[in-house]
């Protein structure tokens, strides 16, 4: 069951093009995150599903029922601003009310209605308060309650969460990921934020310059960035340009890297003259000894940087490529500034991309 | 550190001396300053409400004693006429000079348009002109354009809508200019229309501004001499123009009780502004 869908949907702005041929599919339940950094088309693409931008090209469908060019107070969805952008001179309980009485819904079914949006967002109780009475969070929840009170086809979402302090927006995304879950409402989320994306949603799209570059659940995008900018923006990635060798052994795919150490990968040989082996961090090993493993370059310990959890090197390869590695805090594990060390590329762990041009 | 007069050693202040030059001189200091302002700005008025009240008719102080001879003789035709005019000239273009503004303030704060600037700085113009010019400048209008049958009320009523406007506009637009946009579009996503939208959105929230300017018009109205001078026709004139013309002959305490009567209306038409839209939030920007 598709709640929502983009065909083919373009937008410009003058002679900038903020969302290119995007096409998308919001299965019932799913929770869908747009992830990229400002200026991607995250937010645009979000107000067309709204209704606030008309697409310059491509359709919009909810549920079944094409709604391009309908204007926002006739498509079928809930939002949840930025700014929250509630309703000044309303309490939270008539703010909570308003998309109900504009349905013309009873009024004892709205009493019911929003009493239960509010207990869903734990804010029960506060009806009679204005926004301006409330703290953040809870200004936060009444937004919430206000876009879920109508039960939308989908659930709009614009970095709800950036103008909370770290430690709400860590509660906050759990909590929201499990009102999500138990009311099984269809959510389109929009943030720069990777880790919020990783942590909430079931499929995560990442957007650069109005394209999509990836679309996945937060495991493929993490283990297997499908382009050097993906690799590049979640998480923290090496990237070491290479060439292939012409002669490719039995055991898989060798490249050599331009400090000349060769290195061997799984999987079939690849075309082309620039190629990047990208390997996160964590998955690299450094050992003072030389090690029994493949694909092991000499190297020195340039810097360490103290992260508490764990302790990040920064190791010059031989041919002076530079590699970040991540290794556990527990102290035999120290080594220090200018050491002579090895470091490990486990063949399983490396991913082969196509350079930027 | 201070030096003894006496001895010229350096001494430590004492916390005494401390709490005087340190605390309590630059607070009374400043209460005394407050307090000197509001004395400047209301011993005047203090004046025109003891001649109101004095029965003779020079102001001696002490008072002489305790009179309301000069209300009474503000309170008849001669005075009431000119004052029920000033009251619904002021009241009507107050009212129709908003409702003329609302939409220009929209148009100039949330469109660009060709020529956006130049509507700008005409609608606003009577505020930079010299309202006599304008007073002439309609007069002269009237009279070639063969309308100087409209002189009396009706010129009245436009002249004073065409002085009033600007101010109606400058306080709408203050308050669109910080009027966020995403709060219409959550309305919009909940299902309202436009015009439900305005309704119990937008017009709310600027409704402060909305009875700002609504009290500026009526106050300038109220208040206006250099338009109304040359668009009175004879029975019906304005209270400044009575005032005025009164003057011209004479010098009597009624002209102080006429004073309060009219600063009483003013007084009401405040208050009754703040209670229902609390502009003054507005105008101190809350």
């Amino acid at each position: 069951m598709i709640d929502v869908a983009l065909e083919h949907v373009t937008k410009r702005f003058g002679h900038v093009t903020a969302v290119e041929r995007l096409s998308l599919e919001v299965r019932r339940g799913e929770f869908l995150t747009l992830l990229g950094p400002s200026g991607c088309g995250k937010t645009t693409t979000l107000n067309m599903v709204a209704g606030f931008l008309d697409p310059d090209e491509g359709a919009i469908v909810l549920r079944g029922r094409p709604v391009t060019f309908l204007p926002p107070y006739e498509r079928d969805t809930g939002m949840v601003f930025q700014n929250y952008a509630l309703f000044p001179h309303m309490t939270v309980y008539e703010n909570v009310a308003f998309g109900l009485r504009m349905r013309r819904v009873r009024d004892a079914d709205v009493r019911r209605r929003v009493h239960q949006a509010l207990d869903q967002v734990h804010l029960a109780g506060l009806g009679d308060r204005y926004p301006r009475q409330l703290s953040g969070g809870q200004q936060q929840r009444v937004a919430l309650a206000r876009a879920i009170v109508t039960e939308p086809a989908v659930l709009l979402l614009d970095e709800p969460l950036s103008n909370l302090d770290l430690k709400l927006r860590e509660a906050m995304r759990l909590e929201l990921k499990a009102l999500q879950h138990r009311l099984g409402l269809t959510t389109v989320y929009v943030t720069h934020d990777q880790s919020e994306a990783l942590v909430m949603s079931d499929r995560v799209v990442v957007m650069h310059r109005g394209r999509v570059e990836q679309v996945g659940s937060p495991l493929d995008i993490y283990e297997r960035p499908a382009t050097p900018f993906v690799a590049d923006f979640i998480g923290t990635m090496n990237t070491l340009p290479v060439a292939p060798v012409s002669a490719v052994g039995e055991d898989g795919f060798h490249v050599v890297t331009s400090g000349g150490a060769r290195l061997r990968l799984p999987g079939l040989a690849r075309d082309g003259a620039r190629l990047l082996v990208a390997i996160r961090p964590e998955k690299c090993r450094l050992s003072r000894e030389r090690p029994a493993a493949d694909n092991a370059i000499p190297a020195t310990v340039a810097d360490v940087v103290y992260l508490g959890t764990t302790l990040r090197y920064q190791v010059t390869l031989q041919g002076g490529d530079s590699l970040l590695v991540d290794d556990l805090n527990v102290p035999s594990a120290l080594l220090a500034r200018g050491e002579a060390v090895w470091a490990v590329l486990p063949p399983e762990h490396c991913l082969l991309l196509d350079a930027p041009k | 550190m201070t030096r003894d007069r006496r001895t010229g050693a350096e001494t430590v202040m004492g916390p005494r001396a401390i709490r005087f030059w340190k605390r309590d001189l630059p607070r009374w200091g400043f209460l005394a300053l407050v307090g000197a302002i509001y004395a400047y700005m209301f011993l005047p008025i203090l004046v025109v409400v003891l001649t109101s009240l004095n029965p003779t008719p020079y102001l001696r102080l002490p008072p002489q004693g305790l009179s309301l001879r000069w209300y009474a003789a503000a309170l008849t035709p001669d005075w009431l006429d000119p004052f029920r005019v000033s009251l619904v000239i002021a009241v009507a273009s107050a009212a129709l000079a908003t409702l003329l503004a609302l939409p220009a303030a929209f148009a100039l704060v949330r469109h660009r348009f060709p020529g956006r600037d130049v509507v700008a700085a005409l609608l606003l113009s009577p505020l930079s002109l010299p309202a006599i010019v304008t007073g002439v400048a309609i007069l002269q209008f009237l009279s070639l354009a063969g309308m100087r049958g409209l002189l009396g009320f009706n010129s009245l009523l436009l002249g004073h809508i065409v002085l009033t406007v600007p101010y109606a506009i400058r306080t709408i637009a203050i308050s669109l200019h910080g009027f966020d946009r995403s709060i219409e579009q959550a309305a919009m996503n909940l299902g309202a229309t436009p015009w439900r939208t305005f309704r119990h959105i937008t017009l709310p929230i600027i409704k402060p501004g909305l009875f700002a300017g609504m009290v500026f018009a009526f106050i300038v109205s109220f208040n206006n001499v250099p338009i109304s001078l040359f668009l009175v026709r004879p029975g019906m004139i304005t209270l400044p123009i009575r005032i005025l013309n009164y003057l011209e002959y004479r010098f009597d305490p009624s002209l102080a009780a006429v004073n309060m009567l009219s600063l009483a209306v003013i007084l009401v038409v405040v208050t009754v502004a703040e209670r229902t839209a609390g502009f003054t939030r507005f105008v101190y920007s809350r």
